[in-house]
């Protein structure tokens, strides 16, 4: 699988590029990591899929991407309330109220699964 | 103009088969705004995949829903088969399309039905379901499940289709066929059915492009698009051409869905046909390490599953998008500006699947 | 665009047998393929406990040194992992139903003591 690593300061700028030439966003996805989270935005077009990477860690903040792609704001309040992922300025903001749960960032890290 | 009220709309209603809320902003009859939540049936199955084996977690896979339960194996098996470089062989490859392509169809009948009872047609939706029940009885002849099936392993599948039983699929779908056209002529020509669902909801190709729709919801709106064609399991081997409607309204997700159905009976004649002799399973051996992203295309859509492993049996991530969690954008919008009273059928039109949107 | 074209087939249900079954009354024949139930033939078992490792819920119980082999009916998927992983393949996937039931239970089979011991589990 190709990735391509960008900073999280540059994701913005690198989306926009994408949404220009017509990509459509597939999904967003967060994996747990020692030192944070590492984010991959899927794009597509023409069956070509283009995958990009970022990090986060527990003090830094991804930028939103809603003002390229509104439909991001599903995917983007899904990490920020199962990852406890900090999104900076949410134009659609559920405010944790997107997901149902018992308890906060329920995939986030320092959480195992225990027997029942 | 009156006052905008706010009205709940689920997770319990007559329409919906399982549970998702969502706020109906109302101004008098129309729908101004629409906030969904989920999360009633979440199940955390994305995190089960560090305490389950990777072999194990196939029958978890299955299990994400109950009714594309075979392309979610599917998915995940093959995810895993590209990380670990599995060759499958010839003849699984063509048992999958066929296990497959029946869970389509018995998906989109599924669909047909709930839509028959949206709308108040409650002896088609009986008709419907009735067909539906054959094709059910003819996949657990063949796999040994009804819903679960519990078919696909990774390596390959875990039972074989013999002579007997690939001749005795083509007379069952011989003597479906008319059965189905009978059933689905009432949706396409009802003059009942046509005022409930032309023109209602439309999502104009640009709009379905942006919102990220998937599957039918995307095709109807005239973009055609379909993963199949990117020739996954033995689809490359198979003559189909994406279905494509151009309204973009209900009518026109029903009218995809239903010429679908005729499709994938015409795959399975062609896969069943062309069924290469050969093993069915290849042995697996060691632990995967690396990660992919796998696409199929599902009856409700575009699934992606993404695996991530790290060299031994637990899976460091395994993340599933559910054409249902992609098509939630495109219906917040068809929903504005809609009827009170379309909002049972709009909502059915994407195939709301929440077992699926809520692993 | 037409109406009552829906009244053919209404009619012909009229006039035709139900498509559903009487069910506790009459019961569908399960198909050969059906993965139903596990059985075991316990004689033959020699409690080794692969299949309560390899089962993916859980739901087998081995014990050797009480020579039982218990399910738990209802934490079964009825997958099948344990019947391909048995060595003495004396599991069996059955094509009938457990039973539903109002109270969970477990199904213990106990294997009786042989007249001459063919083959001794501890090794």
């Amino acid at each position: 699988m190709q990735t391509e690593t960008v900073e999280t300061g540059g994701l913005y700028a690198r989306v926009a590029v994408l949404a220009s030439w017509g990509y459509r966003l597939v999904q967003i996805s967060c994996t747990k990591t020692d030192s944070g989270m590492e984010l991959t935005y899927s794009f597509e077009k023409d069956y070509e899929i283009l995958h990009l990477r970022t990090y986060w860690t527990e003090d830094g903040t991804i930028p939103s991407i809603q003002a390229l792609y509104w439909c991001a704001f599903i995917y983007e309040n899904e990490i920020a309330e199962l990852f406890g992922v900090t999104v900076a300025d949410m134009a659609v903001d559920f405010k944790g109220q997107l997901y149902k749960t018992a308890r906060p960032s329920p995939f986030g890290a320092g959480i195992t699964i225990q027997e029942a | 103009m009156s006052e905008k009220m706010i009205m709940p709309f689920g997770p319990q209603h007559p329409v919906l088969p399982e549970p998702i809320h969502l706020s109906l902003v109302l101004q008098d009859e129309k729908v101004a705004d629409v906030i969904p939540s989920i999360g009633f049936i979440h199940r955390g199955l994305e995190k089960l995949v560090e305490k389950k084996d990777f072999q194990e977690y196939t029958f978890v896979a299955e299990r994400i829903c109950g009714i594309c339960s075979y392309i979610h194996g599917m998915g995940y098996c093959q995810a895993v088969e590209n990380i670990m470089g599995l060759e499958v062989p010839a003849r699984a490859n063509f048992l999958r399309v066929i296990g497959g392509e029946f869970s389509r169809i018995h998906s989109h009948t599924l669909w047909l039905g709930l839509c028959a009872d949206a709308f108040g047609f409650e002896s088609l939706f009986m008709h419907t379901w009735r067909l539906r029940e054959k094709i059910l009885d003819l996949m657990e002849e063949i796999t040994g499940g009804r819903v679960i099936f519990s078919h696909v392993k990774i390596g390959g599948v875990k039972s074989d289709v013999d002579a007997l039983m690939a001749n005795k699929i083509l007379d069952i779908l011989k003597e479906l066929e008319p059965e189905f056209r009978e059933i689905t002529s009432i949706f396409l020509d009802n003059r009942t059915v046509r005022s409930r669902m032309s023109g209602v909801g439309a999502l104009s190709e640009e709009e379905a492009r942006k919102l990220g729709a998937v599957g039918p919801m995307l095709r109807a709106s005239g973009v055609a698009y379909d993963l199949r064609t990117t020739g996954y399991a033995a689809y490359g081997q198979l003559d189909f051409e994406p279905i494509v409607e151009k309204d973009g309204d209900c009518m026109a997700r029903c009218q995809v869905r239903i010429r679908e159905i005729f499709q994938s009976m015409d795959l399975i004649r062609q896969a069943v046909g062309r069924l290469p002799a050969g093993p069915i399973d290849v042995p697996v051996k060691g632990n995967p390490d690396g990660e992919f992203m796998a696409r199929l295309e599902q009856p409700r859509g575009e699934v992606v599953y993404y695996v991530k492993a790290n060299g031994t049996k637990m899976l460091d991530r395994m993340r599933v998008r559910t054409p249902t969690f992609a098509n939630l954008p495109p219906l917040i919008q068809v929903l504005k500006g809609s009827d009170l009273a379309d909002v049972p059928v709009l909502i059915l039109t994407i195939d709301p699947c929440i077992s699926c949107t809520e692993r | 665009m037409s109406f009552m074209n829906a009244s053919k087939v209404m009619l012909r249900s009229l006039f035709s047998k139900p498509a559903t079954a009487m069910y506790p009354v009459k019961k569908r024949e399960p198909y050969a393929a059906t993965r139903g139930s596990i059985e075991n033939r316990i004689q033959e078992c020699i409690f080794c406990g692969i299949c309560s490792k390899k089962c993916p819920t859980g739901a087998i119980a081995v014990s050797r040194d009480g020579k039982s082999w218990e399910i738990d009916r209802f934490k079964c998927i009825a997958c099948g992992a344990c019947v391909g992983a048995c060595p003495k393949k004396c599991l069996d996937m059955k094509n009938n139903y457990a039973p539903p039931a109002t109270k969970k239970s477990t199904d213990r089979f106990v294997q009786q003591p042989q007249p001459q011991a063919e083959e001794k589990p501890d090794a």
